[in-house]
This record gives C-alpha cells, structure tokens and sequence, in this order.
C-alpha cells in the first residue's frame, strides 16, 4: 500500500517537474474550446457558466495583484471593470465598422484595458500617499463615482444601460484570454517588480531602504491590475450584449472581493480556485432560489472563521512557479547596471552631517548633531535609550525629514531625499527589530536588496523576453553566491521568518549588501547575541569593511563590541552629543560614565511622562541587587508612573486611576514596551489580573528589541513591597533575600524556555545559583503559581530558602 | 429665504440620519480597527424591525424605537460575537471580509423573507407647522432632537464613564487592558450594541421621514455614512457627527443645484478632494509609524 503511494507520488513529482506541461494543456484547452464552440458539443448553459468561470477568474487574479500580493485593500474593482466594458462596448457599436467588428473585437477589449488602466493611474495618484484603509476608501468612492457618472451620460444610454454589442465574446476568446492574463500576471509577479511589489506587503519601509521606488512598484501593480479588470469587463459585455450601471455597482465588486479571498491572497492558483469554485457554486445553489444568496455569504463567513487565508493562502501549485534557469554564459553581464561602482578613495569624507536636528513634536530627539565620517572607517555610535541613536539613522537613510540640517554624501546633498534614492546613491542599512520580509524566501529577500541593479522593465517581465531571462539568472546567481559568501546558502530557499535569530540578523546584512552600499548602517547587529556570536560578527563587520571596501557606522549597546570594532565614537545622550572621540577616550569620560550609571552611579532614570529628564534618586531599588551597565542602559527612560486605584490591602486590583483615565493609558503606551508587547499580552492571557500595593506605581523597562528582556516593575512610593515581572517570571522586591517567585513562566503552559534571558535584578552569583530561574525549567508545585488566573497569594510555604536551589 | 430654510432643513435631517449612522462605524472602527462593513444592513433591519413593530404589531412610537434599538444592538452583538470574535487575531483582512459577508448575509436574508419593498405606516400623527412660508414637520424636529440627544448622550457616556474610558483605552491598546482589570470582551460587546443601536434607532427615524423601505436600502446609506465617518476622521466620535452633517449639506445643496442624479458624484467627488488635502479626515489624527 504503501509502495503504491510513494509511486504514486513519485509520479506527480515527475508530473509537476514537467511544467512545459502547462503550455501543453494550454494550447489543447484552446484548440479544444474552438471545436467544442463550433459544433456545440456542450450544452449553452455550460458553455455560458464556464465563459463566467474564465472572466470571474480574470478579475480575481487582477484583484489578487493589489490585494493579495500588494497587501493594500482595493474595494471597488467593479469601477475599473466598468470603465473596461464601457470603453470597449462605445467602441464596438460606435467606432468600430460593424462589418468588421470580429476583427476589431480584440482591439476593443485591449483599449478598454487601457482606458481602465488610465483610470487608476488616475486613483493611484492621490491614494497612494499613505496606506491603510485609504486605498479602500478611494477605490470605493472611485466605484461610486463612476457608476453615477455613467448613469448620466446619455450617449451610453445612462441609467437605462447601454445595448447593441455583438455576442462576440465566445469560448475561445474567453479561454485565450484567462490564459493569457494568468500569463502574464504570474510573470509580473515573478520578476524583479513582482518582488518589489511583495516587498511593499511585507514591510514597505524596508523595502524602500533597500531601494525599491515603492511608489513606482505600486503605481505599475495597481494598473496592470486595472487592465485586466478592464479587459474582462470588456469581455463581460460582449457577453451579455446588455450592461447598465447598476452592472457594476459595489456588490459586484464584494463579490470579486470574495473570489479572491475564498481562494486565498497571494496565490495565483488560489485565485483561479477562488473563481472556480464561487462561479460554479453559485449556479449549483440556484435550486435554492433566493436563499442561494444567504447561504453564499454564510460559507464564506465559517471559511473566514476556520481558514483565514482563504483555501490556498500564500501557498503557490508548483506549475505556477517558474523554474529556476542556471545561467547558461558566464561571461556576458548584459544587464546588471555598474556591476562595480567606483570607490571613494579611502581618506575622503564620505558622510557629513552639520547641524542636524529633528522634533518629535515638542520632543528635541537629535540635536545640532555634527559629524564628518570618512572612507573605509568604522564608527560607532552609543548612548542611553531614548538619546537619538536609531533616529540619526532614519534621518540619514531618509525615513525621516529632519527639522534642520544636512547630510552630504560622496558630495551629494541627500537631505530630504526619499529612502530609495539614498539606497541608490550607496547607503544602505539594517534595523534595529530586524525587518525583514517574512514572507518571502532568503534568497527573495536578497534579490529585493538587487532591486536597482536590473535593468529591464514591466513589459519585458511580463513577455519574459530574452534580455529579462539573462538579467533573472544573473541576479540569482549573485544572490545565491552572496548568501554563500554568509554561510546562510543552505537556508536559501527556506521563508525568512523561519530562520533561527541570528541568522535573520545574518540576512538583513546580506539583504543591505546585495543593494551594493559604499555605507553601511548596523543599528544593533549584536543585539541578542552571546559573547561567541559577537565575536564573530566582529569579524564579519571588519571583513565587510575590508572585502566589500565598506564604510560602516554601528549602534550597539555591547560595549566590548563596540570597543573592539570601532575606530571612532560618538556618544549620544538626550539627543546631544556628549562625546567623541577613540575609544579609549571615551571609556574614560566622565560625562559617558554619568550619562550610563546616572549621577549617583546606580539609580534609575526614570522620566515620568510630563517632565524631562526627571530623575528618582531615593526610590532606586539599589537593594535587589548591583546595577551593571547593562541594566542602567537597558532601564534608559521608559518608565512611567501609574496611580492605583484605592485598592484591596497588598495586592490591591490594578485599576487605572480615575482622574485622567485615557491619558494614563497613553502615558504608558507612549512609555514604550514595544518590545515587550508579547510578553504582557503572555501574561494578561493567563492572568485576570495582576495585584499591586496601594500606592504602587508600574513600571515598564525594556530592553531594546522583542523577546529577550522585558521587566516590568511594580515599585513602591511609601511601602516596601514591589513587584518585579521577567520573562522567566513574577517576583518579590524581596527577591535577593527571600527569593519568592510568584510565578514561573517556565512552569506555566505557554512557555518558551528558549526566550527567557537572564533576570537582571538578579546578580551573577544569584544567577549562578538558581539554574532553574534561568532555563525556566522548575518544579511548579513548590512555590509557584502553576494555574492561570489564579491570584497571586504569597503564604509562608510560597517564600522559600535562598539557599535552595528549586524555584 | 423661505426656500433656503428649508433647504437648510432637509441638511439637518439627512445630516442627523448620516450622523448617527456614521457613529456606529466610527465607533467599532475606533475600539477594534476594525471597518464594520454590516453596519448599514444592522441599520436596514432597524427600519424592518420599525415596519414589524409599527405595521404588524401597532404599536405606539416609543416601543417601536426600544424594538428597534434593542433588537438592532442584539443583533450587533451577536455579529461580534460569532463572526468577529472568532478573528480578532488572525489578519485584518479576514476580519473585514467577514464584515463584508455578515452585510451580504443579512441583506438577503431578509430578503428572503421580504422580496418586496414595504411601506412604513405613520407611526406619529404629522404635524405641519408654518413659518412665513417654513414648513416644519413634526417628524423633522423629532428626528434632529433624536439624533442630538442621542449624540449628546454618547459623547457624554463615552468621556465621562468608566466604561467609556475602557472603551478609549480600548482603542489604545487591547493587548494591555486585560492587565488593568477590564473585561475586555464585555467592552468590545458593549460597543457593538451602542454601535448597532445607533444604526437602529437611525433606521427607525429613516423609516419616518422616508416610509418605503427595502432589504437593499442599507448598501448605499451605509457605504455613506462611512464615507460620512471618514471626512471627519474615522475614529473620533466628534468626527462622526460632524462628518454625516457636512455629507447631508452637501447631498441637499447638490440636489438643489444640480439634477439629482449628481449627488452620489458629488458627494464622493468631495471627499475625494477633501482626502487628497486632509487624509485623515477632518478631526483625524495622523498615525506616526515607528522604526
């Protein structure tokens, strides 16, 4: 039995690997419906659904471009396939000779196509500004305005409708133009602007950094969505010989919505399935009568429910792929724009930045910041949370517009120009919380990063000329020997969010690389990373600077990274630069060392949210243990007070206090536990609530990316008791002491030992002695709260020895 | 002058019909993000649930809007509760599509059970009174001290309750107010009946001024008092109101200028224009992303 399976799946595979097959079957479909139309082998009605089946799966794949593979949410696709079949019908019955009108038939769907194509160009224009629900809204009023349009114009017989069209749409002509837009879309979507278009799904701003003309990438997507909407509305109308505006009013286009979303986003054979099987289903309900439309709604609904992506879902059938080609010359580098862009020399400034100064609102995040970096060094930049570091970056890499100032770079004034133009110029950078797009295959990441080294466009993506095949194999090649070069080759194929840490952090540099930077900006590259990992990213950071003659300017919060690598430094605090220079001056600074430990060498800093630059040196929990660096930087300023509420004696309920309700939330939220969000969402899963002392105040700290610390911190005004939250669980001020974990996170359920870190409360004796506390690997029963929503009832027996190592 | 008062009149109405319309999806919109796409059938079957109370039943004006509302705002949660719930993690996109399939269903559900339009009998005896020329029905000044009660009393429960805090801090960050004590899905089903009972007590007041009602009705109402909730900045609450006001001037002044098929294109020609210059809506407040 089960030979025969493996047989049989061995002759799929066989199947799949032939994908000529496709061209094969396309061409006997053709031929097949030309013969069966003749004769009238099949019967009308069938002959008719099936023609439905052919445009609904053309409007489906058209929509499924914006929606599916852009990721923007386009609700009025009924209005471009309007102007489609308005615009090939005028011409057919106005323009057209009838005698001819078989031969013009083609012509008139082509120029519909085109007048539904300039259409968008004209919604693109302003509705691309921003994303969100804007394009829904635009393309709605967009749907609207056309049908009112139409329903006033009496040349096209208003709101009456429009007649006189030759039945000229047939089964062959139906047929030849469903295969030809899943042609011609699947090229578009595999193509270097396909994946331009994936990047803006994924992560918008970093594919803009990586230099990809987002605008240019959407503009092309949105109209040659927009044709095809418009050559299958022209093909609608010639099948019916009747259209009217009430055709293509909002309802039509919820029920491409559906289509598309039946058979799943991001997937050109869901998209076909997604027709298929909405068409058919609804001519299989008509026994229903008029439930058929109640039952429709309802299937859909349970789908969205039980599989929210749809029955195919970003997954792609094998044939729809295209293969990828070896390169078969070598030699010939027929399209890559500048393989070798010339190298400032070494010595020259390649970066100056004078007086550059951005505003959050009231908020002075970077200050008259000044700088001149030259060729080949290394420069890091440090300072507290919160001190401008990730924003001087934005600003260079252009994501934000600085209030004042300039950058130059290579001589050029870069100042205000958009992320990808900057890429261009040779500037290239990572992110803080790694962006990269998941999505998409490692190696699709990469050819991302290529975007600009491509030299051809749309049209010969979509006919897949001879020039594109070249270009293709060639920027494979580069992307896959890149990704050699990282060691990561292996991974080449695998999704980017399944990737291991270290290696996302690995390919987000790669990624940078492959846009052929002269500069490179690392925000956080160790960030999470052991000492052994760090240590080789030194390495790869001094071999870049060497192999690809980069210049590069690193964040980073190691200090022995920082200190081993860097050339020059520059410390930031408050958005002010506090000092420059070599390392080893900066070590012994004394302003660096106060901006770190804080004036009284080991408090916190906290700000509280209205004034500045606040700080609490009597509070400071100094008793539960040293504050290393680590922790004082890790703390920087996102603290932020939270009355409670009159509450229950120690534990009292957590209440938002009743003066200024909405602003406490916002206080908190602006705090800025970015990072920590899952953890506590973790926690408030498992907990109806957390009980604090009257009189407590919440503190958030964070740490700078997802996942490894996150403390949250109930700390006392008046009393002594706090609480303190990591992720390897709750504990008590008292912990030092007494060492009373509330609750263990490694004990609960939900844990991920692998993202519990080290506590920082804790020192490293303690940490020593208490293995369990740092695997989360503990025995519940002992002291721990191990059922959720149960409240937090501390008892004798709950506070054990500090001696003993359980937890 | 007596034409343009009156004019002005027909703004009012159809301004406090858009306005309390719009309230619904601003509000489900501000708490979860989420574009309530079934919110003008939620108001469509208001207007039926009046016709069954009014028409079958008899009953008298105030328990056939409490039929309304109440029917309407179970209704609305039960959407939530069934169809939206299950989604409030998985993409957005799902979430808005089960919108628009719950609007789908509902329509021709009823009309299923009611192919045909129906007629609304009076459920007020209409008074006329007369102003040098100013025809004022009683139904005008009840529908616009309607909705201005019913907008004042939202305002007031949404600023200054606790469950309206709930409701803002909602909106703020849903992952953290579980932490803080608030029953989260008690918030988000309040906010649903409020939403939807707007809707029905709209549908009732549509249903006087407008007595011939169809399955259908909700589509284009609803896709305008979202449109409506748009201008002024999806969201605000404030916005709302004034959005289904400047949509109801504007729809009156087009009919009065122009043939009264122009105004759906100008209404959206308008907020075309007006997002191109504003896209945040009138009292919107831009969201800044983080890198």
């Amino acid at each position: 039995m089960r030979a025969a399976l493996n047989k049989l799946n061995l002759y799929w595979d066989a199947l799949m690997s032939r994908r000529y097959l496709l061209f094969v079957f396309a061409g006997v479909g053709f031929l097949a419906t030309i013969v069966v139309s003749r004769y009238g082998l099949i019967d009308q009605y069938v002959e008719l659904v099936a023609m439905y089946v052919g445009i609904n799966i053309i409007l489906a794949l058209s929509l499924n471009l914006v929606n599916g593979y852009m990721g923007e949410f386009s609700v009025g696709h009924a209005g471009f396939m309007a102007v489609g079949a308005y615009g090939a019908s005028i011409l057919s019955v106005k323009v057209f000779p009838s005698m001819y009108s078989m031969w013009c038939f083609p012509f008139a769907i082509i120029a519909g196509g085109v007048m539904a194509a300039a259409a968008a160009v004209v919604v693109a224009v302003p509705s691309f500004k921003t994303r969100g629900d804007y394009l829904a809204i635009v393309t709605l009023s967009f749907n609207m305005i056309v049908k009112s349009v139409l329903e006033n114009i009496d040349f096209v017989g208003g709101p009456r409708g429009f007649l006189g069209m030759e039945k000229l749409t047939t089964l062959p002509w139906v047929f030849a133009w469903t295969a030809i837009s899943i042609w011609a879309i699947r090229n578009f979507v595999y193509s270097n602007i396909g994946r331009g278009v994936l990047s803006v799904r994924e992560d918008e701003m970093a594919g803009a950094a990586m230099g990809v003309d987002t605008r240019k990438v959407k503009l092309l997507a949105f109209v040659v969505s927009s044709f095809f909407a418009g050559v299958a509305g022209g093909l609608y109308a010639h099948l019916l010989q009747f259209i009217s505006p009430r055709t293509f009013d909002i309802l039509k286009s919820t029920e491409i919505l559906i289509m598309v979303y039946l058979g799943g986003v991001g997937s050109i054979a869901g998209s076909i399935a997604g027709a298929v099987i909405y068409t058919v289903l609804i001519e299989a309900l008509r026994v229903l009568g008029m439930w058929r439309m109640v039952v429709m709604p309802l299937l859909l609904v349970l789908l969205m429910i039980y599989r929210p992506k749809g029955i195919f879902g970003y997954t792609e059938f094998r044939w729809f792929k295209p293969a990828t080609r070896k390169k078969k010359v070598s030699a010939a580098k027929p399209c890559f724009v500048a393989i070798e862009p010339e190298r400032t020399v070494q010595g020259g400034d390649i970066l100056v930045v004078e007086g550059l100064t951005h505003y959050f609102g009231g908020l002075c995040a970077l200050s008259d910041f000044n700088l001149r970096l030259s060729s080949g060094r290394i420069m890091g930049i440090i300072g507290p949370n919160g001190s401008g570091k990730t924003t001087l970056f934005n600003l260079i890499s252009g994501n934000y517009r600085p209030t004042r100032g300039s950058v130059k770079f290579d001589g050029i004034e870069i100042t205000r120009m958009p992320p990808n133009e900057i890429n261009s110029l040779g500037i290239a950078r990572t992110f803080q919380n790694i962006r990269l797009f998941n999505e998409l295959t490692v190696v699709d990441n990469v050819r991302v990063g290529m975007f600009n080294a491509v030299d051809y466009n749309a049209t010969a993506a979509m006919l897949r000329t001879r020039g594109f095949n070249e270009c293709e194999a060639e920027v494979t090649e580069r992307a896959y020997s890149l990704l050699e070069l990282f060691e990561i080759g292996r991974y080449a194929r695998e999704l980017a969010k399944n990737l291991p840490y270290g290696m996302r952090r690995r390919l987000e540099i790669v990624r940078a690389l492959a846009t052929r930077p002269k500069l490179l900006l690392l925000d956080e590259p160790a960030a999470g990373m052991n000492p052994t990992e760090t240590g080789i990213l030194m390495e790869l950071v001094h071999r870049l600077r060497d192999e690809f003659r980069l210049t590069v300017m690193v964040i980073e919060h190691h200090m022995s990274f920082i200190m081993g690598l860097c050339e020059r430094i520059q410390v930031l605090d408050f958005g002010v630069t506090i000092a420059a220079g070599v390392p080893d001056e900066i070590k012994n600074d004394k302003k660096v060392i106060e901006a770190y430990l804080g004036k009284s060498g080991g408090n916190f800093r906290t700000n509280t949210g209205t004034t500045k630059n606040c700080r609490t040196p009597k509070d400071g929990p100094t008793d539960v243990g040293q504050i290393t660096p680590e922790i004082a930087q890790a703390i920087g300023r996102q603290a932020a007070p939270v009355r409670l509420e009159e509450g229950d004696e120690k534990y009292g309920r957590l209440h938002i206090d009743t003066v200024d309700k909405g602003k406490r939330l916002e206080g908190i939220k602006k705090a800025g536990y970015a990072g920590t969000d899952d953890f506590i969402q973790d926690i408030a899963s498992n907990y109806d609530e957390i009980r604090m002392s009257e009189g407590s105040r919440l503190m958030l700290i964070k740490k700078n990316w997802k996942d490894k610390i996150a403390v949250i911190e109930l700390r006392p005004c008046e009393e002594d008791d706090y609480y303190g939250i990591t992720t390897a669980g709750i504990f008590r001020n008292d912990y030092a002491k007494n060492r009373t974990l509330l609750w263990d996170r490694g004990a609960s359920p939900i844990a991920k030992p692998e993202q519990s870190g080290p506590l920082p409360y804790v020192t490293p004796k303690d940490a020593q002695g208490n293995n369990a506390l740092r695997t989360g690997q503990s025995n519940a029963s002992d002291n721990i709260i191990s059922k959720p929503a149960e409240p937090v009832k501390p008892s004798a027996e709950a506070e054990i020895n500090g001696n003993k190592d359980v937890l | 002058m007596a034409y343009i008062s009156q004019q002005l009149l027909n703004m009012l109405q159809l301004g406090s019909i858009y306005a309390v319309i719009a309230l619904g999806y601003t509000m489900v919109y501000g708490v979860l993000s989420l574009i309530n796409f079934a919110h003008g059938d939620i108001f469509m079957v208001g207007a039926f649930l009046c016709f069954i109370a009014a028409g079958k039943l008899h009953m008298p004006f105030v328990p056939v809007i409490l039929v309304a509302v109440a029917g309407t705002a179970l209704l609305g949660v039960g959407v939530e509760r069934f169809a939206y719930r299950p989604l409030r993690d998985a993409p957005k996109v799902s979430a808005i599509i089960t919108a628009l399939g719950v609007g789908v269903f509902i329509e021709n559900f009823t009309l299923a059970l009611s192919p045909y339009p129906r007629h609304v009998p009076e459920i007020l005896p209409v008074v006329n009174w007369n102003f040098s020329g100013l025809t004022v029905s009683s139904i005008q000044v009840l529908i616009v001290a309607l909705s201005i009660g019913l907008m004042v009393v939202l305002d007031f429960i949404v600023r200054k309750t606790s469950y309206g805090m709930a409701m803002r801090a909602l909106s703020w960050d849903i992952k953290t107010l579980p932490l803080m004590g608030v029953p989260v899905n008690t918030i988000v089903a309040l906010t649903f009946a409020i939403g939807a009972g707007f809707g029905g007590a709209a549908g009732t007041m549509y249903a006087m001024a407008f007595p011939v009602i169809d399955p259908y009705m909700g589509i284009m109402i609803g896709w305008k008092a979202f449109i409506a909730a748009v201008v002024g900045g999806i969201g605000n609450i404030r916005g709302a109101m004034l959005g289904g006001y400047i949509l109801g001037a504007v729809e009156t002044l087009a009919t009065v200028a122009l043939p009264s098929t122009y105004r759906d294109f100008v209404a959206f020609t308008l907020l075309l224009i007006l997002l191109v210059f504003r896209p945040n809506g009138i009292l919107g407040v831009p969201k800044t992303i983080k890198v």
